[in-house]
């Protein structure tokens, strides 16, 4: 077993499309889940801003530290951690490389960091926010806070539809897989059977566009026949939908406890 | 039942757009995720390896050319690929839903001849590489805006430049090219006059040998004037913070002290309260 071939074991499409999936999917149980999802949306908006208040290295890893503190409490997927981590450490390094040529790298590293973990920060945040609230929350709080009913729609049906699109491509993936013959001698890095698989994989979506096609004029006839654009301008039924969202003691507390510990990390760092 | 127009329908975007949106969101939006999954080499802001199949989009919308289509390949990346897999990423996100439809709207008017291949081609790659470069200049302007001091850093400028033209030509071989022009001229021909009756519009004809120029809309134009400075404020609002970066310096921290913080502190809770006072009340 070559090399090559243990990494993509590690990263076998089957093992990051279940990682990406529970992310998406599995979130009931976490902190963040039973929160509203109203309160979640402005602690975001707060944490948008509250990093660009800081400029001494301490403090912005204190925030950094607390924010992964949260996402760890909100199981974002190991995947997504991974992949923003080496986009972060590859963007200071390349700077570093380019402007080894046209001037002082260690400068150039020095005056983005701050700048870098601000950004880290609010992806962080973002990640634990949105990946522990799953669609159908948001898309109720989206609603609430006065969104067209039809985008919110969208989010719930990307919900549902997600998985089952996935299925249905990778079969149609797997069935051209059947009914062609890989190439004779895989090359050099296996690169002919990579370039085999991307190809396959593009042609793959050409049955997939009809599929998704008679599958969006079915769910747009289905909705009008159960009365969807009827009930977008009826009070009630908006009332109906939102009734159950409600800020509770243990909302406030969050927001006002992640007020704190910022103030103490401000203080005290 | 098969052939009704566009136009007659009880949504409020119409049933014909509705059903575009839907099938050009979901289709952008597995696209995103099955891309998300290949391997790719990235450094830095450098991409190297399959960005994303763009030609989906962009075919879909040179078939049914409406603003909604368009409108709808940025809500596909948003919902299927950020929200979903939680990198949503908030007024980032919004960088992308001002540029990518006012620019692929306006190569898409320009195909005005469905059988001229050489004019297929320069649309599709008129789209792509107009969105590519606006997010390019977006970019740089970010950092500019983000690293204080940037220009007292020797090297620095030119550096951030330079990677991001590399990068903007990369991108243009890699997912313009291989991606996008040279898949969508198989694809195009293909779906064009199936795709549409299945959906129950008529395919657009166009003119033979009608020349690009007439589907200049200046509308469009408009559109992507429009769009870019939007674009590029939401894209800094998110990642620089906005106009708090741009007052709190160090030299104003040096002035006034760390003291200070309390006057945002104060303000922003005065804000939370008022926010969630209408919220609560509204609910």
């Amino acid at each position: 077993m070559s090399v090559l071939d243990k990494l993509r074991e590690a990263t076998s499409v089957d093992a990051i499309k279940t990682d990406l999936l529970r992310t998406a999917y599995e979130n009931e149980g976490s902190f963040l889940h039973r929160l509203d999802p109203r309160v979640l949306l402005l602690w975001y908006g707060i944490f948008l801003f509250i990093p660009w208040l800081f400029y001494d290295t301490e403090v912005l890893l204190g925030l950094l530290a607390f924010v992964s503190i949260l996402a760890v409490l909100s199981r974002v997927s190991l995947f997504l951690v991974g992949v923003m981590a080496f986009s972060v450490a590859s963007t200071l390094v390349s700077y570093a490389i380019v402007t080894a040529f046209t001037g002082d790298p260690v400068a150039a590293v020095r005056a983005l960091i701050p700048f870098t973990l601000k950004l880290t920060i609010i992806s962080v945040s973002s990640l634990a926010v949105f990946s522990s609230m799953g669609p159908k929350t948001l898309a109720r709080g989206l609603r609430s806070l006065g969104l067209p009913r039809q985008f919110t729609f969208l989010i719930t049906y990307g919900y549902r539809m997600l998985p089952v699109l996935f299925e249905e491509y990778h079969d149609l993936v797997n069935s051209y897989r059947l009914r062609s013959a890989p190439p004779d001698s895989p090359g050099r890095f296996r690169w002919r059977h990579y370039l085999y698989l991307l190809k396959l994989s593009m042609r793959a979506f050409y049955p997939m566009i009809f599929n998704v096609a008679k599958r969006s004029r079915v769910t747009v006839e289905a909705m009008e026949t159960r009365g969807f654009s009827h009930s977008l301008n009826d009070a009630a039924s908006t009332e109906l939908q939102l009734a159950d969202l409600q800020v509770r003691p243990v909302d406030i507390g969050f927001v006002g406890g992640s007020l704190a510990v910022v103030a103490v990390i401000a203080v005290v760092l | 039942m098969s052939t009704s127009s566009a136009t007659g329908s009880r949504f409020s975007i119409g049933k014909h757009n509705m059903m575009a949106f839907i099938l050009v969101m979901s289709l952008t939006g597995l696209q995103n995720a099955v891309t998300e999954i290949l391997p790719e080499f990235s450094l830095g802001p450098l991409e190297i390896g399959v960005g994303e199949f763009v030609f989906i989009p962009i075919v879909l919308i040179l078939l049914f050319r409406t603003y909604w289509a368009a409108l709808a390949v940025p809500v596909g990346e948003i919902v299927f690929g950020e929200i979903l897999l939680g990198e949503f990423d908030g007024l980032g996100a919004m960088e992308g839903l001002f540029l990518i439809p006012v620019c692929y709207y306006f190569a898409a008017k320009l195909l005005q001849d469905p059988e001229n291949t050489t004019q297929l081609a320069i649309v599709v790659f008129v789209a792509e590489a107009l969105e590519e470069f606006l997010a390019t200049i977006i970019d740089i302007g970010k950092v500019y805006v983000g690293v204080e001091e940037l220009e007292a850093v020797a090297g620095l400028p030119e550096s951030i430049i330079v990677l991001e033209g590399v990068d903007f030509l990369v991108q243009m071989a890699i997912t313009g090219i291989g991606f996008g022009v040279i898949p969508a001229l198989y694809l195009y021909p293909k779906l064009h006059g199936k795709i549409e009756p299945l959906l129950g519009m008529e395919p657009f004809q166009g003119r033979r040998g009608a020349s690009m120029a007439g589907g200049v809309s200046i509308k469009a134009s408009l559109a992507v004037l429009l769009a870019f400075p939007l674009a590029f404020v939401a894209g800094a609002v998110s990642e620089v913070g906005g106009a708090i970066n741009v007052v709190w310096e160090p030299e104003f921290l040096a002035v006034y002290g760390q003291h200070f913080i309390a006057v945002p502190i104060v303000v922003s809770a005065v804000i939370a309260i008022i926010v969630w006072y209408r919220v609560t009340r509204s609910a």
